[in-house]
């Protein structure tokens, strides 16, 4: 299957600590991405229905939403991606510091792809994001 | 005089029977002055005797007749009066039994704030007790006891309501209660309970209205104040617990970011860090590393219970599922450890359980004397009601005067560098043991080492509607 060559993803994430995280470990993957960030759900609904200020904005073939964000949580986002007949499709993995059982039912009840919790060092962390990397854009299958 | 001239007559029979049998060989004029004397004078006797006799009666009858003015004067002999009096008497215990009975049952309507009413459904009157007065606020005599008076002292919002209760029971229903408010004159509003029946004679007709009223006012006031404490309660706890649930995750975020950057660091800085650098840059990661476990532990220990189930758990089951995740610590010691007896099916979390036994036994391995292998018992007795479990060790022991304290949380007993830890297990071993319904302790023991002994109800404890 002759996939793009580079991939979008959206990146949920409130904290720039983490989000830099994120972005180390893109720039060490085997696989080419293109890292979009955006800060809240407010903003990854603009950047993915292309509203104020993401005119432009492709739409991603992942997306790694947190779940601790400023106003509407990663939930409400997630819920709403898969309520919307266009962004249903896309893949998301939930990436979020919490463990607890309920966020991840929660999360799975709502149609997550996959629930991957924040390793707590920056190895395991770099890891776990390579190993998302690997099976989306190596493994699976991703709509066109 | 009746009773004087039948004496005399028996006195003249008497002398003449006795003249008869006098003896006939004795000499006749002696006999003859004798008749002639004892004849009159057993007459007269007689009669003087019988004299006295019956004004003595009569004198009696008449004391008696005095006591009480006579009724009817065919009475000659008084019985009728003295049954009058005897009738009297009772009459006057009947009232005074009945007066005390009255007063009693008074008593104890006041004690239990209970009036009762009564309402003869075939002449209409009715009869309310002081106590049903009292509770109403009026004055006993003040009003004609009617239910129309009644449902005017009922609030105007209840009324309706209580009017229909009264409705539903007169119209054949059964004995109904209900709870509702008064206003008394004085403007006080009181709550009471309310009950009434119908009483019904042999053919099923309704004869009377039984209802009684109870101030329930205070007690309603009690019961409030009761719910209103445990809801507080409960959401107090549930705040805590979600405080510790939302302040683990939050607190562990901006750590999870400190220690990746210090390692990136560390990364870029390869070859370049020197001596001291390199020792800043350890206590920065294990300032880092100690803090998640804290936080890690706390967000265990806010757990406890939050998922917990209530199914039937094999204790078999978790002791290994313990002793497999402590392998490599067991290993590292040479120690070891023995599990004592059949080990019951219990009621409860399975992953507490395993937490549980986790906790003890890490414990039990951890706190060894560097010269003593430790050799870790787990022991089962049954208490008929409960089991009581046993975790004893040959290490190091607790002092006596910690036994309390290191059920604490974040309770710790030995410096960081003599024994890691973060003072979080034994609390969390207590919350878990303490949710089940058992109780955890350090046994005294004669040797070294320490026993912790916990005990787990065998009945399933009611199952809680939250969790």
């Amino acid at each position: 299957m002759a996939s793009k060559d580079i991939h979008d993803v959206l990146l949920v994430e409130d904290d720039p600590g983490d989000a830099g995280l994120v972005r180390i470990a893109l720039r060490r993957s085997r696989h080419s991405c293109r890292l979009h960030h955006v800060k809240d759900g407010g903003e990854a609904m603009d950047f993915l229905r292309r509203g104020s200020g993401h005119n432009q904005a492709p739409r991603p073939d992942l997306i790694l939403l947190d779940l601790n964000l400023p106003g509407r949580n990663g939930h409400e986002i997630l819920e709403e991606i898969r309520g919307d007949t266009v962004l249903c499709s896309i893949p998301v993995v939930i990436l979020s510091t919490s463990g607890a059982e309920r966020d991840i039912r929660k999360a799975y009840a709502l149609g997550a792809s996959s629930y991957v919790a924040k390793p707590m060092d920056v190895e395991a962390f770099t890891a776990a994001i390579h190993s998302i990397e690997d099976f989306w854009f190596g493994t699976a299958q991703l709509p066109q | 005089m009746l009773f004087a001239a039948l004496a005399a007559v028996l006195g003249a029979i008497l002398a003449f029977g006795i003249w008869s049998l006098w003896p006939i060989e004795a000499d006749p004029a002696r006999l003859g002055w004798g008749l002639a004397i004892l004849l009159p004078a057993a007459v007269i006797a007689s009669f003087g005797f019988g004299f006295a006799l019956g004004r003595t009666v009569e004198r009696r009858l008449e004391a008696l007749a005095e006591d009480r003015p006579a009724a009817g004067t065919s009475d000659i002999l008084g019985l009728g009066k003295a049954l009058d009096v005897l009738a009297g008497r009772f009459d006057e215990i009947l009232r005074e039994t009945d007066r005390r009975s009255r007063a009693r049952v008074s008593n104890t309507e006041r004690i239990a704030q209970l009036g009762s009413a009564e309402r003869n459904l075939i002449t209409g009157k009715g009869m309310w007790s002081d106590e049903f007065h009292a509770i109403l606020g009026i004055v006993p005599g003040s009003c004609v006891p009617t239910p129309e008076i009644f449902l005017e002292v009922v609030h105007p919002g209840d009324r309706e309501e209580v009017a229909a209760v009264l409705r539903d029971v007169m119209s054949g229903g059964s004995r109904r209660e209900t709870d509702f408010r008064i206003v008394r004159p004085d403007g006080e509003v009181r709550m009471l309970h309310g009950s009434a029946e119908v009483a019904r004679d042999a053919a099923g007709t309704p004869i009377r209205l039984d209802s009684t009223i109870q101030d329930i006012t205070e007690r309603k006031r009690l019961e409030n104040e009761l719910d209103g404490l445990i809801r507080e309660l409960w959401r107090s706890n549930e705040e805590l617990e979600q405080f510790a649930y939302v302040a683990s995750h939050d607190l562990r975020q901006p750590l999870r970011v400190v220690g990746s950057y210090v390692s990136l660091l560390e990364e870029e800085l390869m070859g370049s860090l020197t001596g001291d650098s390199l020792e800043y840059m350890g206590f920065v990661r294990d300032g880092v590393r100690r803090m998640d476990r804290l936080i890690t532990d706390l967000l265990t220990y806010s757990r406890v219970g939050r998922v917990g189930g209530n199914v039937p758990v094999n204790v078999d089951d978790a002791i290994r599922s313990a002793l497999a995740d402590l392998q490599i610590e067991i290993e590292d010691c040479l120690g070891r450890v023995e599990v004592r007896g059949d080990l019951p099916v219990l009621y409860g979390d399975q992953g507490e359980m395993e937490r549980l036994f986790l906790n003890l036994v890490g414990n039990a391995i951890k706190y060894y004397q560097p010269e003593r292998p430790p050799v870790v018992t787990v022991s089962c007795d049954d208490m008929n009601s409960h089991w009581l479990f046993k975790v004893a060790d040959n290490g190091i022991g607790i002092p006596a005067e910690h036994a309390e304290r290191v059920f604490g949380i974040f309770q710790r007993l030995h410096a960081r560098d003599e024994y890691e830890g973060t003072g979080v297990g034994l609390a969390i071993c207590k919350k878990i043991v303490e949710r089940h319904g058992g109780t955890i302790k350090v046994e005294a023991s004669e040797g070294p080492g320490t026993v912790l002994a916990f005990t787990w109800p065998k009945a399933p404890p009611p199952t809680e509607t939250e969790s």
